[in-house]
């Protein structure tokens, strides 16, 4: 999110690209022909989205208190809308954040011990290989079949896609650690353990680091996917009843939804890893900020301390 | 303390993925006695790097040993330190931990590391830069911490990979004289590979010459310190650049001194 907003702060014609699409979709909800079902529309307009099928959403609002709850008899109220919709996202970010972290902690762990002993690499390497290559989604049938279509069955699922990542990830990174700062170490006569901890899993976290972002991403779809499949509750599953029902304007809303918290993840995660690896090299700044507005200063201070 | 090196008959051999053997090393020997400052020079490619990697530790040799002071190497150790060509300095740590890392694998004490690292990078001019980044130093900076590093561990013989290669010209005579300073006053044993000959007079008392795996020539360079132009433009100096370029293959009847010293 921090990104889009920095994209547009800095260049102010990429909000241009989303008007684009805004107004393109617009002009498609009117010219597309009218869909045969009543209140389901090929293409909604946004006005439509966000009046008849937000309010819409209520309908997923069960509990007894707060807003009125249609499944009861009650009348369809925005409140009950964001409250649906709050509830379901609670859900769904519950499974996402818990099965995320299992799956960061377990699979760069493993990568890492697995990458320390050469032998354990090449053991483990063809078979990771192998599942990293198994469509995952393919394989959420049968963890609900083995863990059961419940939270715990889904965050399991999600840990496991994204270990399955971050193990290949972690031993990729480790392996691509340039040769020439483990040489340095050993002729500086560090240990084996030493040259380790402090030279080759420091060295691995930039590309870790896109590792992460990568397995985040991967999260979101395992999350909604399995939602999608099994699941009674989580923005997932209210896509389920969508698609159902034809139910276009509410997909875009939990398209719009998962879009945003996906974002959302993305900067928390790239903001945590940032510290992480605060000490690479920016886009070549050389360690110098320009001072904007400064004109010629003493020749002494321009090349105070450059002791080159 | 310096130490005394001796290459007994060391040969190394790598097999290429084709299959085809390359022999880097064939059967050198020498012996360089303590506080020595020797610059290994030849082409691209003919053994200079794989010379120093082998005394270093990071390569076995197929054939013949090495030995510095009183014990084999067979692998790198404490008494060895090197300088590389490429960017060595860790990226993720201060320049003070750098300097320090040698240190604290050999179990010295905070403050003892402290108090060393506090002299070495006074030492190389970068005391005002102990809690910076790497990316916030010049290429030459970073040199100069690479050095310091080394001169922490005290090493008896320090090993350098053309690690000025990279650098402008001013910025590496810069540090030829900075390296110089610090050898004379550490009196340590030193290789320095170069295919640079006019960084090799710059810097050496002695002058190995490589050519397909081979000492071809053991040259004394007995000029003057500090080599300055009209040092480097003497007939001595002339005489020593041209015999090196011979060996390279190099013609030189007409060319002059300077060109001859950029040829290198």
């Amino acid at each position: 999110m921090s990104g889009v907003i920095r994209t547009i702060s800095r260049h102010p014609a990429a909000l241009l690209t989303w008007v684009v699409i805004l107004v393109g979709w617009e002009i498609a909800a009117h010219l597309v022909p009218e869909s045969p079902r009543e209140g389901s529309p090929i293409v909604p307009s946004w006005e439509f989205v966000f009046t008849e099928s937000f309010k819409d959403l209520s309908g997923n609002w069960t509990k007894p208190y707060w807003a009125p709850a249609p499944i009861r008899g009650g009348e369809e109220t925005y409140l009950g809308a964001l409250l649906a919709l709050g509830y379901h996202s609670l859900s769904t970010l519950t499974r996402l954040l818990l099965g995320l972290g299992i799956g960061v902690a377990a699979g760069v762990g493993t990568g890492l011990l697995i990458s320390y002993w050469a032998t354990a690499r090449r053991l483990a390497w063809p078979s990771l290989n192998f599942l990293r290559m198994v469509p995952l989604l393919a394989a959420i049938p049968l963890f609900q079949f083995w863990l059961g279509a419940n939270s715990r069955g889904t965050t399991t699922f999600i840990a496991f896609g994204v270990w399955v990542v971050l193990v290949v990830g972690t031993l990729n990174a480790v392996a691509n650690v340039p040769d020439r700062y483990l040489e340095s170490a050993r002729t500086l006569g560090a240990s084996r353990v030493r040259t380790y901890l402090r030279v080759v899993v420091p060295g691995a976290m930039p590309e870790l680091r896109t590792s992460l972002l990568l397995a985040a991403g991967l999260s979101w779809s395992l999350t909604v996917g399995a939602e999608y499949i099994g699941l009674r509750d989580g923005l997932g599953s209210i896509m389920a009843v969508a698609e159902y029902t034809t139910n276009t304007g509410r997909m875009i809303i939990i398209a719009i939804c998962v879009g945003v918290f996906a974002l959302l993840t993305f900067a928390l995660l790239d903001r945590l890893f940032g510290r992480v690896v605060s000490w690479m090299p920016k886009v070549d700044d050389g360690g110098l900020t320009q001072v904007a507005g400064a004109g010629a200063i003493g020749a002494g201070k321009a090349v105070g301390g450059a002791a080159t | 303390m310096p130490a005394k090196v001796v290459f007994d008959n060391v040969s190394c051999v790598f097999q290429h993925r084709s299959g085809q053997l390359v022999q880097a090393l064939r059967d050198v020997s020498f012996e360089a006695p303590e506080g020595q400052f020797i610059c290994v020079v030849g082409r691209s490619g003919h053994g200079k790097t794989t010379l120093l990697r082998v005394l270093a530790g990071l390569q076995q040799p197929t054939g013949g040993s090495v030995a510095v002071g009183d014990r084999h190497v067979t692998r790198p150790g404490r008494d060895r330190a090197m300088v590389f060509q490429q960017d060595t300095v860790f990226p993720w740590m201060h320049v003070r931990d750098n300097v320090e890392f040698g240190l604290a694998a050999a179990g010295l004490s905070k403050s003892e590391r402290r108090r060393i690292s506090d002299r070495r990078l006074s030492e190389v001019g970068l005391d005002e830069f102990a809690q910076s980044w790497p990316r916030e130093l010049s290429g030459g900076m970073r040199k100069r911490v690479a050095l310091a590093a080394v001169l922490a561990v005290d090493a008896d013989v320090w090993l350098m990979d053309e690690p000025f290669g990279s650098l402008d010209y001013f910025t590496r005579r810069q540090l030829h004289d900075l390296l110089i300073e610090l050898w004379e006053e550490a009196n340590k044993t030193v290789f320095f590979v170069t295919h640079d000959i006019e960084e090799a007079l710059i810097l050496a008392d002695r002058v190995l010459l490589v050519s397909e795996g081979r000492i071809v020539d053991d040259l004394p360079v007995a000029l003057p310190r500090p080599r300055d132009e009209d040092v480097r433009a003497s007939a001595e100096a002339v005489g020593l650049t041209k015999r090196i370029l011979s060996h390279l293959g190099v013609q030189t009847t007409h060319a002059a001194p300077s060109r001859l010293a950029a040829q290198g």
